[in-house]
């Protein structure tokens, strides 16, 4: 069981109508990816993270780790682009840093740091809009608004059916990881690999007999390949005008913002 | 009346050589509980696939409602709207992701409306009680939630024969029995219930009809007395007689054997008595 899974079922904001989450998060997110400004992205970071920790009561504590998770990549991906190389003999363009070595110069450009920074709050923006969603909005709830959205309907079904197939393979991962940690399969560091490999090639057969399997069980209830029957989504959810009016407020004042501080 | 199905001599080889059925001629008729028993691998699942058209007999034929099957796809559909089979892997079985979801993929399957979808849906699940796990998503669930879960998205196509491969597998007594008292409910003089078990006592109390199926080929169908007494044939294909019935055997209970827990104790009392 994810955790962060679990957390879409039981938050505060779950009940809240998935159009209206989407939409918030929909808006703000590609507000502040096509504007690229510093202050909406930490706005966006903000408020969102307001939302996920005092609206849907997510616990701080494994917001932050969460928000954590993909640092690493951001702190690799800053690291590229800031430092840059140059031949020895070169002249350098604006830069902050400088260090020489006989064969090569390395230093941090002006320019780059400007991208850097830029890179870093825009993903921060981004990665709070997502967790807001996912944090406080199922996989079905989703579903049912890109349904409505008239995304495809073989495009929902797969998406769904990946959603359950993921713990299915995440439990019969935990489940042969146990069975060969209890027979001694992970002591050594050869037979870990030879573990983890008995492990995958496993997995792939699950994932033809799975396929199989489920081909007949469809089958037997009537599924015909050829004719996509319309999806079975329920309403239990109610649209509330105080939502709306929220999301138009807080977009209408990220945008007043912007365009006020680019009128100053 | 016309009988359900009727198999007359059907031989089924996988691709891959085993011979899962051999020469086998079976007959369902309306309104029947049947136990199909038999040891892993006898066949009993090869046996199912062939009664809606997943699987086809290398020979032989099978006949549903007195035609002979063409396996066309139309035919097909006609066929698998009113034979529905719950699968005893439940996770093979449920791929939507919550529980109202997977019980409404069969009824919208079958073209219903979207108020008759609902409505099949309310109503398969008032039968399973399983109103409390409606809104969870599958792997939220336990064992004998999902297998509850998987018999009421079969139950929801209300279909006329009802499959069942070992639908007490995996679970303990309580939630076994309340399968099978589930199942008592479902009765009706029209519907068919077909149900494969390890379970001797459950099958014993239940089914009117046994059959036991041994490699492939069937080596024992009647009423639910006479088989317990061929100790051959329960050697055979490994059964264990019934508590019940080898209680009331050996203190000569006279027929009908009591099959359950309280005729036995009443049997009893009315012998001490006596």
């Amino acid at each position: 069981m994810l955790l962060i899974d679990k957390y879409a079922y039981i938050n505060r904001l779950k009940d809240v109508h998935p159009m209206e989450k989407m939409v918030f998060t929909a808006l703000l997110l590609l507000f502040s990816l096509t504007v690229r400004d510093q202050l909406i992205s930490l706005i966006t970071f903000i408020v969102m993270s307001a939302f996920i920790i005092f609206g849907a009561k997510i616990p701080w504590r494994y917001y932050v780790k969460l928000l954590l998770l993909p640092s690493f990549f951001l702190l690799t991906s800053l690291l590229a682009i800031l430092v840059s190389f140059a031949g020895p003999t070169s002249a350098l363009p604006p830069h902050i840093f400088a260090l020489s070595f006989t064969r090569f110069q390395l230093f941090i450009g002006v320019a780059s740091v400007a991208v850097a920074k830029q890179l870093f709050f825009v993903v921060l923006a981004s990665i709070s809009a997502l967790y807001f969603l996912i944090l406080t909005t199922s996989v079905q709830a989703i579903c049912y608004v890109l349904y409505k959205w008239r995304i495809p309907p073989l495009f929902v079904e797969l998406c769904e059916m990946t959603y359950r197939f993921i713990f299915i393979f995440l439990e019969n991962t935990q489940k042969i990881y146990i069975a060969q940690q209890s027979r001694l399969g992970y002591q050594s560091p050869r037979q870990w690999l030879r573990s983890v490999g008995l492990l995958v090639s496993a997995l792939f057969i699950e994932v033809l007999q799975r396929s199989t399997e489920l081909t007949s069980a469809m089958l037997s209830r009537g599924y015909d390949p050829s004719n996509t029957t319309p999806l079975y989504f329920e309403e239990q959810w109610q649209f509330r005008k105080r939502n709306w009016l929220g999301i138009a407020v807080i977009f209408g004042a990220i945008v007043a913002v912007y365009v006020g501080g680019r009128q100053w | 009346m016309v009988n359900y199905f009727e198999l007359a001599n059907i031989s089924y080889r996988y691709p891959d050589g085993t011979h899962a059925l051999r020469d086998l001629s079976l007959t369902i008729g309306r309104g029947e509980r049947i136990a199909l028993i038999g040891h892993n691998g006898a066949g009993k699942s090869t046996l199912f696939q062939q009664l809606n058209g997943i699987l086809q007999p290398t020979t032989g034929e099978v006949l549903f409602n007195g035609q002979k099957m063409s396996y066309r796809k139309k035919e097909l559909k006609r066929v698998r709207e009113h034979v529905g089979i719950v699968f005893q892997d439940p996770d093979a079985q449920l791929f939507s992701g919550n529980v109202k979801q997977d019980i409404a993929f069969g009824p919208t399957n079958l073209g219903l409306t979207q108020q008759e979808v609902q409505a099949r849906v309310d109503w398969a699940i008032a039968q399973t009680e399983i109103d409390s796990l409606a809104d969870k998503p599958i792997h939220f669930l336990s064992l004998g939630q999902k297998k509850r879960v998987a018999i009421a998205g079969v139950l929801a196509m209300q279909p006329a024969v009802l499959i069942l491969d070992e639908p007490t597998a995996g679970l303990d007594h309580y939630y076994a029995n309340q399968i099978f008292s589930l199942l008592r409910q479902l009765e009706t003089p029209e519907r068919t219930v077909l149900l494969s078990t390890h379970d001797t006592q459950l099958a014993y109390e239940w089914a009117d009809r046994i059959v036991v199926l041994h490699e492939g080929t069937i080596i024992y169908d009647g009423n639910p007395y006479d088989i317990f007494s061929q100790d051959d044939l329960l050697q055979k294909a490994h059964l264990e007689k019934p508590w019940v019935f080898d209680v009331a055997t050996t203190l000569g209970a006279p027929t009908p054997l009591p099959r359950t827990r309280a005729a036995l104790k009443d049997f009893l009392r009315t012998k001490t008595l006596g």
